[in-house]
């Protein structure tokens, strides 16, 4: 294994994690309300958003402005669910979903219109890099940091669903949504707090892909990056939380390898989209459901 | 209160014979007074407007373009732009800023509103002129000369096959819209893209809304057709140094160009179902969501593979297609590709659709091949959808891979549910009103994607099944009794 191979896997390493901890979001969603939240993108570019607040208007440091970034998005996320998907609840599953798209566009459209278009970036002492050497591998503190932080979260959020009443009562609520509320749980109270973590988490994935890709920063970031997650979500499984992780990391993969042994062949690097996509779709039509995704039985 | 209640019903009970007139005349004589109100519009329109009204050009598309214009040098970009700073826009006092931004906002918006300088009157005064103008011009004499041709029409009508009085219903629409739009200007290119966005719409509603899929993806349907038809047209007749110079067909017949096209556009369309087959194969196993998925995989990797087709141009795209979609061949496909959906969804075939939504294994239980009438219904609709890719590369002579995106597909998908899964006419009026709403709210530059989704969501939560829901609309073909009355006695066979 040479330097650069291992350079390639912290490279995937990092940008799978992103992808999985936005995927996390449409996947926690979508367990309990069976609900493609399209405008997950643009949440996720909103929390990248206030991390410009954070770190330029109030001059603060990472830990701060991230905190301030979960939250403020979280409250974003709540309020969305409450003025336009609550309503909705009891309609066909499509014009939420339509009502979601436009949510999407509403909020990335709304924030370039009130913000304009010059380019953003986080202050350069936001993140301190460091450069570690390791042989001839050099891994930069941003890339430690992502990869350490989504893990974090990630085992956090499965000791959250698995552990606590709470997550007891979210897994509750998808696996049988009309005796919950009968057992005195509110199901509005749930569906707020799924939309809360996993608007939060996404907001997490905005600050971080600000600071591993600063040249991202506009209002257009989450469009793309946000279908990529949600393709990720569908192929893990969506609706469950390991599937985000698997879909995401094999998404970052593919994304960094397919240039990197394409280069040997002479494909090139901007075969990266389509190859992704397609190896997608094959793995959607060999398992149907993703790779952690059960089949719903359909009583006749 | 009261009294403005009795004016109200006053009002109803003095309309009421006009009303019941209005409904019981057949729709061709509306076609005919519009035909009478487009001459009219030719005959003395222009000075109407610029001598009586005081415009400075023809009003454009009803008006429309012209009432949102005031607002057009509105900049919101101020409000958040000091909270959320690029490094050189940083400043001290973003709270003040803010302030300044909204105050100088507000004041634009007024000006806006009333008065903007002696030739900018701003929006009321130009609402309150487009108003009269469409009234004078448009609605009193169509309604005047539909009035007066009703009667007669019903009596010509009468007897006649229902097939035979639709035909008489499309020509006129057709005679009509030709005369109206075919000014190879800004009302042709606009009643270009309407017919383009109705077959995108009627097409994506046979899957999405008849057969109850979820497809995201159909620019990718569409961008097949613009490439193939573009490469074949540019190909074979035009002069161009992408594909070996010379045209391979120099000719100027006007038969062979006709011909020509034609192929090149079914050719489109073609290549578009077998793209289709890469959704139709998957739909097999997979529902739901993960279909949803499928179609958007596939319209993000037909949109990778074009951008990375050197020949084609890649992200560049193509250039020099020829300009042939005018007016004539976008409504004759359209009405085609409108025909063939309705046909297909009202046929015993087409029941088999509809039962796969409703219920797929039950449809299985019942007989149908349900295999293959997906297969069918995904061939069809991305085989329109190929044919409106096609027009739509030869009315901007230009096609590159970027058109063709995730939000392409977007607009597809909000035409289908403005109108109503399941209805044509609903598909049909929703992609009129769309392409409408994009071209009023074409002044007011990025905050007409504010405003369109804003649209979307109050449509959604107060009324989510979309304009029509599951029911067409219904024209009273043969005059007489209005047509749902004709229905209830038995009659309804039109």
């Amino acid at each position: 294994m040479d330097a650069t191979f291992i350079q390639q896997f912290f490279n995937a390493l990092q940008l799978g994690s992103l992808y999985a901890l936005i995927a996390l979001g449409y996947t926690m969603v979508y367990g309990v309300l069976l609900l493609i939240n399209f405008a997950h993108g643009d949440i996720f570019m909103f929390g990248a958003f206030m991390g410009v607040l954070g770190s330029w208007v109030f001059g603060w440091g990472f830990v701060p402005t991230l905190i301030l970034s979960m939250l403020a998005t979280a409250l974003l996320g709540v309020t969305v669910e409450r003025v336009a998907y609550k309503p909705l609840r009891a309609a066909s599953r499509l014009s939420a979903v339509i009502t979601a798209l436009a949510v999407g566009l509403l909020l990335e459209n709304g924030m370039l219109a009130l913000t304009g278009a010059d380019p953003r970036k986080y202050p350069d002492d936001f993140f301190a890099t460091q450069v570690y050497q390791i042989g001839s591998v050099s891994i930069s503190t941003v890339k430690l940091l992502v990869i350490i932080l989504a893990f974090a979260l990630f085992v956090a959020l499965f000791l959250f669903v698995r552990r606590t009443k709470w997550g007891m009562a979210m897994r509750a609520i998808s696996y049988d949504k009309f005796a919950v509320p009968l057992m005195g749980v509110s199901q509005d109270r749930i569906i707020s707090l799924t939309f809360a973590i996993g608007t939060g988490l996404g907001a997490a994935a905005g600050i971080l892909w600000g600071v591993a890709y600063p040249a991202s920063l506009d209002t257009y970031m989450g469009m793309l990056v946000g279908w990529k997650a949600f393709i990720a979500a569908v192929v893990g499984g969506i609706g469950d939380i390991r599937g985000a992780v698997i879909g995401g990391m094999i998404l970052g993969f593919v994304e960094i390898f397919v240039p990197y042994w394409g280069q040997g062949i002479g494909v090139s690097s901007t075969w990266r989209d389509p190859v992704a996509f397609a190896l997608l779709l094959i793995i959607l039509v060999i398992r149907p459901t993703g790779i952690f995704g059960v089949a719903r039985r359909q009583k006749v | 209160m009261f009294a403005d209640l009795n004016l109200r019903k006053r009002w109803a009970a003095v309309t009421m014979p006009l009303r019941e007139q209005l409904r019981r005349i057949p729709t061709l004589s509306y076609l005919v007074g519009l035909f009478a109100a487009v001459v009219l519009e030719q005959a003395v329109g222009k000075d109407f407007a610029q001598n009586v009204l005081d415009f400075r050009r023809l009003p454009r598309f009803f008006g429309i373009v012209d009432i949102f214009e005031p607002f057009g040098n509105l900049d919101f970009s101020g409000v958040l732009a000091p909270f959320f700073p690029s490094p050189t826009g940083l400043t001290q006092t973003p709270v003040q800023d803010a302030g300044n931004a909204i105050g100088q906002l507000v004041t634009d918006f007024v000006n806006a509103l009333f008065y903007q300088g002696p030739r900018d009157p701003g929006f009321f005064s130009v609402f309150l002129r487009v108003l009269v103008y469409d009234v004078v011009v448009f609605v009193i004499p169509t309604l005047v000369v539909a009035l007066l041709v009703g009667w007669l029409l019903t009596h010509l009508l009468r007897g006649l096959p229902g097939w035979l009085i639709v035909a008489l219903n499309v020509a006129a629409l057709y005679t009509v819209v030709a005369l109206w739009g075919g000014d190879g200007g800004t009302r042709e290119l606009t009643l270009v893209y309407m017919g383009i966005n109705i077959m995108l719409a009627v097409s994506l509603n046979l899957v999405n809304g008849y057969m109850g899929e979820f497809s995201v993806g159909h620019a990718g349907f569409m961008a097949v057709g613009a490439y193939v038809s573009s490469i074949l047209t540019m190909w074979f007749f035009t002069d161009t140094t992408i594909f070996e110079g010379a045209p391979l067909v120099a000719t100027d017949s006007g038969v062979v160009l006709v011909v020509g096209f034609v192929v090149a556009l079914v050719a489109g369309g073609v290549a578009a179902a077998l793209a289709g087959l890469l959704v139709a194969f998957p739909s097999f196993r997979t529902r739901g969501d993960y279909l949803a998925i499928v179609t958007l995989a596939v319209n993000f990797i037909v949109q990778g593979v074009l951008n990375n087709i050197e020949v084609v141009g890649g992200a560049r795209g193509l250039n020099g297609v020829p300009l042939w979609s005018d007016l004539q061949w976008v409504m004759i496909l359209t009405i085609i590709s409108v025909i063939i959906i309705y046909n297909l969804v009202n046929s015993t075939y087409g029941k088999g659709i509809i039962a796969i939504r409703e219920d797929e294994i039950a449809a299985d239980l019942m007989g149908v091949h349900t295999r293959q009438v997906k297969l069918v219904a995904f061939l069809v609709s991305s085989f329109i959808a190929g044919m409106a890719g096609g027009l739509f590369a030869h009315a901007l002579a230009y096609v590159n891979p970027g058109m063709f995106g995730i939000l392409k597909s977007t607009e597809a998908l909000v035409m289908v549910y403005l109108g109503g899964m399941g209805s044509i006419s609903g598909s049909v009026l929703a992609a009129v009103i769309f392409t409408l709403l994009v071209e009023a709210l074409r002044p007011l530059a990025i905050l007409k994607w504010v405003v369109i989704p804003l649209i979307l969501i109050f449509l959604m939560l107060f009324r989510p099944q979309g304009l029509f829901g599951f029911r067409e609309i219904k024209f009273n073909l043969r005059g007489g009794e209005s047509a749902a009355a004709a229905q209830e006695a038995g009659d309804g066979t039109a």
